[in-house]
């Protein structure tokens, strides 16, 4: 098992073509209803949006009209991608409590949101991160870093998903990856372009409701199946897999105290600083509503982060032990990412199976379009109309340049998935939350909270962490080693955030404090409320 | 550079709920910090079983209880968030 990072959301690589359809022969009516169902809904919310998506305020924020409750299980939508269903089940069953400890990461990030940056970010800013933090530095060099910035992170996370989803598409309906690929690409281009955020919020509102119905319903079936003992779904799973208790012992924990030190900071911090969750944020009417819509998301996703403990070890129990889901070599057919769907057939037969297959389904398309409408609104708001057009360029010139980046963003994110059909690509979403710990959050915590730092600071830590991030994780394990095959890494910790992190925070800082100290005058502008 | 102003910053009256901000996000840290540390400093405590004969983990009920604390600790702070802000 790779010690890779954060597979947990990477849906990794599963090399053989297993059809899931195998399992109960032939193609599944049931997912290919719900899968029809499923673009039939999405594409009848972007038609109802559409006649409503023709100001900048309801392309990027749907109107500020969310209410606090429908934005919180969009958000939770935003945090559960396919990889928290399908890849975190697939590796408790490989390597047991290590998919445990990646929920238990991933549950602590949202907290933060709500606590420190959610009610300031909606006080503060329209449409983007960027907005906010040009409210108080200087806005040229700031929007060009934050637009830099979220496309990184947004590209590196398209990517995964893009490859993730063709994959999966092609295990559970047996559609060729190049057709998952152009299929996945054209609806989420159709909901963004279209649809704007109002598309975007509903499709993920749909998409969560579907997933945590489907997560309560495996949950509560595997319990069932158990006498509602968890313990006698725990005993079992230890005593299927081949290493019994050793399972419980995390194999990312078993490295050295650093290693173990920044992977657990990763998962907690690298939610508060991504740009696609941050964005949700605008589209509620006031700070309060922001609250209350972190609430909800915390809820609903913390809620299912819990279901994996029933579900992974489920998975591990039922699927793992059953020779009929197993390959020639005793491993899961179809790769991890199948255990969950595996384990839906084992429970609830062809129905459940093809539920959940269009449940994936789902979850991949709002993942994808939350992650494009983000990266075309860093192109179209940050970059073209507050720079190239110096704020004088017409809403509808801008609203012109989103769709056309939307349409740019999705080919690029198509092409991309096709480029790296068969590469690891685990690596990318560890890449993300990495340069969102080093980069975004930094600057966004020190805009919001320290009066003293300046933009000649923030931009010098940004870049730091930015290019910090991207560098260590190239000589570290994840690329040095496991994608360009050289022996031993460079750099030892996979993800570099114990490093990159402070050095960014250190960075802004000790260069605003020498900038205010070299220039006290300039610096020392009286306060404005802006 | 000129160009940088200064918020009206004074946090604690536009936001009376900062400081609760601050005291959930560190006892937020404390106890993620307890489960990630507790497996750094001793991983046979986490992999010992709850009770004897029990094959669940106290890595397992602490996991668990983390994921809970998310909840409650985000309940509690809107909560009083509310109450603090609907003056």
């Amino acid at each position: 098992m790779s010690r890779s990072l954060l597979p947990g959301l990477a849906l990794a690589a599963a090399a053989t073509p297993a059809l899931a359809a195998e399992a109960g022969g032939g193609m599944n009516p049931v997912a290919v209803t719900m899968f029809v169902a499923i673009v039939l809904v999405t594409l009848g919310i972007t038609w109802w949006a559409a006649r409503r998506a023709n100001s900048a305020d309801q392309f990027y924020a749907a109107g500020g009209q969310i209410s606090g409750f429908q934005n919180g299980i969009a958000l939770a939508g935003d945090m559960i991608s396919a990889g928290a269903l399908l890849g975190l089940a697939g590796l408790i069953c490989a390597s047991g409590f290590d998919g445990l400890i990646f929920a238990v990461g991933y549950a602590t990030g949202l907290p933060f949101v709500v606590f420190l940056v959610a009610e300031r970010l909606r006080k503060l800013g329209r449409y983007t991160v960027a907005d906010v933090l040009s409210t108080r530095l200087s806005e040229t060099p700031i929007r060009i870093f934050t637009a830099v910035a979220t496309l990184v992170i947004v590209m590196f996370y398209l990517i995964a998903q893009m490859v993730g989803a063709g994959q999966l598409i092609r295990l559970l309906f047996g559609l060729d990856y190049l057709y998952a690929q152009v299929l996945v690409g054209a609806l989420m281009i159709c909901y963004v372009m279209f649809g704007g955020m109002v598309a975007t919020t509903w499709v993920q509102i749909v998409k969560a409701v579907l997933l945590l119905s489907a997560g309560i319903a495996i949950s509560l079936l595997v319990l069932a199946s158990f006498g509602f003992d968890y313990n006698a779904l725990v005993a079992r799973a230890i005593a299927v897999h081949p290493k019994h208790e050793a399972i419980m012992m995390p194999q990312v924990y078993a490295g050295s105290v650093w290693q173990s030190l920044s992977l657990g900071m990763t998962l907690m911090l690298g939610t508060a600083g991504l740009p696609h969750v941050l964005m949700r944020f605008f589209t509620v009417p006031d700070a309060r509503a922001a609250r209350v819509s972190v609430f909800w998301a915390v809820m609903c996703q913390s809620g299912f982060f819990a279901l994996i403990f029933v579900i992974g070890f489920g998975a591990l129990a039922i699927v793992a032990g059953d020779p009929a889901y197993l390959d020639a070599k005793g491993a899961i057919r179809g790769g991890g990412n199948m255990a969950t769907v595996h384990l839906s057939h084992a429970l609830g037969g062809n129905t459940l199976m093809g539920l959940v297959s269009a449940v994936a389904f789902a979850t991949i398309l709002a993942v994808v379009a939350g992650l494009t409408l983000t990266g075309a609104s860093a192109v179209s708001h940050d970059l073209y109309a507050r720079i190239l057009g110096r704020g004088s360029a017409t809403e509808r010139s801008e609203i012109r340049v989103s769709r056309l980046a939307t349409v740019g963003l999705g080919l690029l994110s198509v092409l991309l998935g096709i480029a790296f059909q068969s590469q690891n690509v685990a690596y990318m979403i560890s890449l993300a939350y990495a340069v969102s710990c080093s980069s975004t959050l930094p600057l966004l915590i020190l805009a919001l909270y320290w009066g003293g730092l300046t933009t000649r600071g923030a931009i010098a830590g940004g870049v730091t962490g930015l290019v910090g991030a991207v560098l260590l994780t190239v000589l570290g394990p994840p690329v040095w080693v496991k994608v360009l095959g050289n022996p031993a890494p460079i750099f030892p910790l996979d993800p570099p955030t114990i490093v990159t992190m402070p050095l960014a925070f250190l960075t802004a800082v000790a260069v605003s404090v020498m900038e205010r100290r070299r220039a006290p005058v300039a610096a020392m502008a009286p306060a404005v409320s802006a | 550079m000129s160009a940088d102003h200064t918020l009206a910053r004074s946090s604690n009256d536009e936001l009376p709920q900062a400081r609760l901000g601050w005291i959930m996000a560190a006892i937020q840290t404390l106890i993620y910090a307890g489960f990630v540390g507790t497996f750094i400093a001793s991983p046979e405590t986490m992999t010992k079983a709850v009770a004897p004969g029990l094959a669940v983990t106290v890595a397992t009920v602490f996991g668990l209880l983390c994921i809970l604390s998310t909840m409650v600790l985000t309940g509690t702070y809107v909560l009083i968030a509310n109450r603090l802000t609907a003056r």
